[in-house]
């Protein structure tokens, strides 16, 4: 019963969708019955998870990346002072730059494939992850710091014990965010700048005209990225329990 | 008369303009209890934080024999650490080693009631319990001298009446000193009251010479009425 309000929205969406596509009557809008067909043959064949996996693959190697750089910058910006400052000015000019902007740039470098992907999803993760740590390290509570001072302990103690599980928690919802933002850049850079993945699969299924195949794709996206961030957010619970909320 | 434990001289403080505190003094010998009390916002908690060292004074000295562990007002345990590693982190600050640690907790948290709940974590203690976990913390040092700053301040009459009779036996050999506004804490707690006006000048020295612990007993004595009206009228 606890589901049936999310049941009774979703049934509502799909027969306002089905209605539509019977109004319209047309290729550019199917019906969920079409698209359900359409995703079956495309299960059955394989193609559709091994796009999904190279897209996860490129996800994967791009996110470890921009969460490890983030990781040690953001700390070094919170931690080093007038380096810091330094260092967060000049990462604030390039964070506005939306990652798809660096798609041109990405081929130019990288190529078309694996690489320009995987940059580009390095530029939408960092971001998100870098601000977070760097704005968490830095805002510590001053109870907390004021706590470790009175019973003397040395600032790397207080460092390890206090500062970075104060600050995990807002460091844990940019890594989450950042992973969102990696699912979208994958799909914005296989869009143009790679020949595999869920976003070459909606591009090959436009230029064929297939609107089945080009929303199978987008109802992949949406469900491997939803999938992604209620794993993330479990780990986030179990690994962060004193988060607020 | 036995040196004291903590001394401060002469006591100064401001954030400019007025001084929060203008000129403060006191002696604190060993195993006494030591009571501030004055209204909200007279500088208590200022002067606290000066005996701890959390704050440089402009003027004046503060002189300890032995560890000043000190207790906030809220208990201010580490969320992301049980009550036991609370404890643990405090001794680990002061250099003890890993393996003595332990040792060190278990009889603490027997001291101050806790000894069940040593695996919780803040967030599921009481008020009450927090608050024993706090001074647990405290006194995990074997401090000298403790400071306390209203540490029962937020918690219901009857829980606070039952923690102050328990913190007179926590406390053991160690001296403290402790902020209140409470008068009736002040006598049950203290075996000296300072009442303190604005600046912080004292206004007024009250000895209690009444053995703890203190209880209900006392709290009904005439003495205690007449102690209490004495300070109230210095307030």
């Amino acid at each position: 019963m606890r589901h049936l309000p999310t049941l009774i929205v979703a049934a509502t969406a799909v027969t306002v969708w089905a209605l539509g596509a019977s109004y319209a009557d047309s290729p550019i809008l199917p019906s969920p019955l079409a698209v359900a067909h359409a995703a079956v043959d495309q299960l059955r064949d394989g193609d559709l998870l091994i796009d999904a996996a190279a897209s996860l693959k490129r996800v994967l190697v791009g996110y470890t990346l921009a969460a490890a750089a983030a990781l040690i910058l953001g700390a070094l910006t919170a931690l080093t002072g007038r380096w810091g400052h330094g260092l967060r000015a000049v990462l604030e000019v390039l964070r506005p730059i939306p990652p798809i902007a660096w798609v041109p740039l990405a081929i130019l470098w990288f190529k078309l494939g694996d690489a320009s992907a995987w940059f580009i999803v390095f530029i939408g993760a960092f971001f998100p992850i870098y601000v977070q740590v760097a704005w968490a390290l830095s805002a510590c509570p001053e109870r907390w710091l004021e706590l470790s001072r009175s019973l003397g302990a040395s600032p790397g103690l207080t460092l390890l014990r206090v500062r970075l599980p104060a600050a995990a928690p807002q460091v844990a919802a940019g890594l989450r965010v950042g992973l969102g933002l990696a699912w979208i850049s994958v799909i914005a850079a296989e869009l143009v700048g790679a020949q595999s993945g869920l976003g070459y699969r909606i591009q090959m299924h436009r230029l064929m005209l297939e609107t089945e195949g080009v929303i199978v794709g987008m109802l992949a996206i949406g469900t491997l990225g939803f999938a992604m961030g209620d794993v993330a957010r479990r780990l986030e619970r179990r690994l962060v329990p004193w988060a607020p909320g | 008369m036995s040196s004291p434990i903590l001394e401060a001289s002469g006591l100064r403080f401001g954030w400019g303009g007025e001084p929060v505190v203008a000129d403060f003094s006191l002696v604190v010998e060993p195993g006494r209890i030591c009571v501030l009390l004055g209204p909200s916002g007279c500088g208590k908690t200022t002067v606290l934080r000066l005996l701890a060292g959390l704050l440089v004074p402009q003027a004046g000295t503060v002189t300890a024999r032995g560890t000043v562990g000190i207790a906030f007002q809220d208990p201010r345990l580490l969320p992301w650490m049980t009550v036991r590693q609370n404890i643990a982190f405090a001794l680990e600050a002061a250099g003890v080693p890993r393996a003595e640690r332990a040792e060190r907790i278990e009889p603490l948290l027997a001291r101050v009631g806790l000894a069940h709940a040593g695996d919780q974590r803040p967030d599921s203690l009481s008020g009450g319990m927090a608050q024993r976990a706090a001074l647990a913390r405290a006194l995990s040092l074997s401090p000298a001298c403790l400071l306390m700053d209203e540490p029962f301040g937020a918690l219901d009459p009857m829980l606070r009446e039952r923690l102050q009779e328990d913190f007179q036996a926590a406390l053991g050999d160690a001296a403290a000193v402790l902020v209140t506004h409470d008068l009736s804490e002040a006598l049950v707690l203290g075996d000296e009251v300072l009442v303190l006006g604005p600046g912080c000048r004292v206004a007024a020295r009250v000895k209690v010479d009444v053995p703890h612990p203190r209880g209900e007993a006392w709290r009904l004595s005439p003495e205690f009425l007449a102690l209490s009206r004495q300070l109230r009228a210095a307030l």
